[in-house]
């Protein structure tokens, strides 16, 4: 008897296991809810990654050279152009949103004015549409922006993948590149790699 | 009045229980189903309608909307519907359905509960996530390349490559057939976004990748002139390179790259097949103990049909499609038949999946009687746990929906046409199962513009 009673209700359980149409989404809040930021979600880059590249990078920015050289002139303009996705994902916004977080972290820390891209979206279309459509920019085409611009230095860069799959798991590596360009020599005054890895597994 | 006295017992009530979800998960459509009437209206040459259709399905008013789930079949729906957003020109859209679920797919692939595996061995392959065919999860990205570079997007199209070759790679280390990793037209645009940036030593091994595929006359050129910039060599690029030299320049010149992707490859559809025909489709899969088990089961009469997914009628062939430059034929280079995939990958799964449905059926016979026998104890009544064990085994055999999912909207034929002209004004007229595109771009020197045709009828 036993065993017909854990028959019916493994069946039962089995039945309203594989139905598997329980589940019903709702919305929520990053603050009413511990954690929501912190959980990846995919193996693409979230605000927390950037932020973490970013910093990264902003502080060996801040005890570099360029620094110092920012320091010695009168808060000389500086534009961040748009980042390079050399990735093997859709990142796009996300880089995006890393150009005005570049900019509100000079903004704040660097002795620097900011001028923003954002105000000349005529440059900004050209410079996106070649960007989608042209190779790799070298430092002259980047400078020839920057004096577009009025800007005597630019901050700009490019992320990349090592992007690797097995059985089980998926695994992405970034690796994001920032250089600041001197718009009168093209010479490049400082650049530095942070990297982050998500994966499936 | 029906003395419902036996329903009292625990046991039974639970049977009773199961019998009724049973009964219930047996009202679920398969995805075949779900999307037969989208995929008339495509043959009817209305793309509208099956989005709307489609739309309907996915719960959503219209094909700019994400569904609130794209989880689960979901993923599915929006694989369907991204081709179908493509013909209708609309590739942004068509891009965030298939990076969407593109998404899904990968999660899927990971997701394989013991709840799942228990609800394939006792109701239906269609309970569990949908696992995607390799040629399915090359076509994700190399429609998305389409979609990337027909918006002029190269950037874009060179993230569909890098995902591409992910996959390829992947697969390469996975898959038993070596055929499945190679699919021409994906490296071949790989190859493409990748020249247009100037990067031309990934473009010739992207080139190579296609010609490992497809002989593409129209690749001769492209590699000639990449080959100028790398130092990279095949068995396949040195022949070529030993033909001639680059003859013109890309840089001075203006392209044009014509896709067409026509015709609809076969969908599956559920199939009832006699158990004595079954038996002999999966006889290599099964062992002795399962096959004498099952004839046992159709000895008694308890079951004589096995629910198979088995593959559409489709054509087999397909007029050949035209493209006008300027009033000029342009040559279509070698047409991959994709239907040709589809079909190879179903035979090769075709025994397997016979020997699941009847390793099912076998195991619905073994818990319909399980029930019935505790039943009969709980009631003290012979006759009911019988009607019982039949009612069970019946429901099960209900709710064995033959796991219909494909991406059923994918074109049977994808060709490539590629022409060099001098910067300006062109028209492009190209021709697919009788619809027409005609179209006017403006290159500039060293440019580009990519005009895709996708005509999804049957």
């Amino acid at each position: 008897m036993k065993s017909h009673k854990a028959l019916g209700l493994a069946l039962s359980v089995i039945l309203a296991s594989a139905s598997g149409c329980a589940h019903k989404p709702k919305a929520v809040r990053g603050s009413d809810t511990p954690g929501l930021d912190h959980a990846a979600m995919g193996t693409g880059l979230d605000r927390r990654d950037l932020s973490q590249m970013l910093r990264e990078n902003m502080d060996v920015m801040k005890s570099s050279r360029v620094y110092q050289v920012w320091a010695q002139e009168d808060r000389p303009p500086v534009s961040v152009l748009p980042i390079r996705n050399e990735t093997s994902e859709h990142i796009e916004s996300a880089l995006g949103a890393l150009i005005s977080e570049v900019e509100t972290n000079l903004v704040n820390t660097a002795p620097v004015r900011v001028i923003s891209l954002e105000n000349q979206k005529s440059l900004m279309e050209e410079i996106q549409r070649q960007q989608n459509s042209q190779g790799a920019f070298d430092a002259t085409q980047v400078a020839s922006w920057g004096k577009q611009l009025g800007a005597r230095y630019v901050i700009t860069g490019k992320v990349f993948t090592t992007d690797e799959r097995a059985p089980g798991a998926h695994r992405v590596q970034y690796y994001l590149f920032l250089r600041v360009i001197s718009v009168e020599t093209s010479e490049v005054l400082f650049q530095n790699q942070a990297a982050v890895t998500k994966a499936i597994l | 009045m029906a003395d419902l006295g036996f329903l009292r017992g625990a046991a039974a009530r639970r049977g009773a229980l199961a019998a009724l979800c049973t009964l219930w998960i047996a009202g679920c459509a398969g995805h075949a189903a779900r999307t037969v009437e989208a995929r008339k209206a495509l043959d009817r040459h209305d793309p509208k309608k099956a989005l709307e259709l489609y739309n309907q399905e996915l719960k959503v008013g219209s094909g700019s909307e994400l569904p609130k789930q794209v989880s689960g079949d979901n993923a599915l729906l929006l694989l369907d519907r991204s081709t179908i957003l493509q013909q209708l020109d609309q590739f942004a859209n068509s891009s965030r359905d298939l990076e969407t679920a593109d998404k899904q797919v990968e999660m899927l692939d990971f997701t394989r509960a013991t709840s799942h595996e228990i609800g394939r061995y006792l109701f239906s392959d269609d309970t569990g996530p949908y696992k995607a065919r390799p040629y399915e999860k090359l076509l994700v990205n190399t429609i998305n390349m389409v979609n990337y570079l027909a918006q002029g997007n190269v950037a874009g199209a060179k993230v569909e490559a890098r995902r591409l070759a992910v996959m390829q790679k992947y697969l390469s280390q996975t898959e038993n057939d070596p055929t499945a990793v190679l699919l021409g037209p994906g490296s071949y645009l790989a190859g493409f976004a990748f020249e247009r940036m100037g990067e031309y030593d990934e473009a010739i091994r992207y080139y190579d990748e296609a010609l490992k595929a497809t002989p593409y006359a129209t690749l001769t050129e492209p590699v000639r002139w990449a080959a100028q910039y790398s130092g990279y060599s095949s068995p396949r690029i040195k022949p070529i390179l030993e033909g001639g030299k680059a003859s013109g320049s890309p840089k001075e010149e203006a392209e044009i790259l014509v896709v067409l992707a026509y015709g609809c490859v076969p969908a599956l559809r559920a199939e009832r097949v006699p158990i004595g025909l079954a038996l002999t489709g999966a006889a290599l899969y099964l062992d002795g103990g399962q096959t004498q088990a099952a004839r046992r089961l159709a000895g008694q009469g308890a079951i004589s049909w096995v629910n198979y997914p088995s593959l559409e009628r489709a054509p087999r062939a397909y007029g050949m499609p035209s493209v006008l430059v300027d009033g000029k034929p342009a040559p279509i280079d070698t047409v991959t038949p994709v239907d040709d995939l589809v079909r190879a990958a179903y035979e090769r799964a075709k025994g397997p999946v016979m020997a699941s449905a009847i390793t099912r059926m076998i195991a619905r016979g073994v818990v319909g009687a399980a029930a019935g026998t505790g039943v009969a104890k709980a009631s003290n009544s012979g006759a009911l746990g019988m009607l019982l064990a039949i009612g069970a085994q019946a429901a099960l055999v209900a709710a064995d929906t033959p796991d219909t999912r494909s991406w059923a909207t994918l074109p049977a034929r994808i060709a490539i046409s590629r022409v060099r002209l001098p910067p300006g004004k062109h028209t492009i007229r190209a021709v697919a199962q009788g619809t027409v595109r005609e179209q006017t771009v403006d290159i500039p020197k060293g440019g580009f513009a990519v005009v895709n045709l996708t005509e999804l009828s049957q």
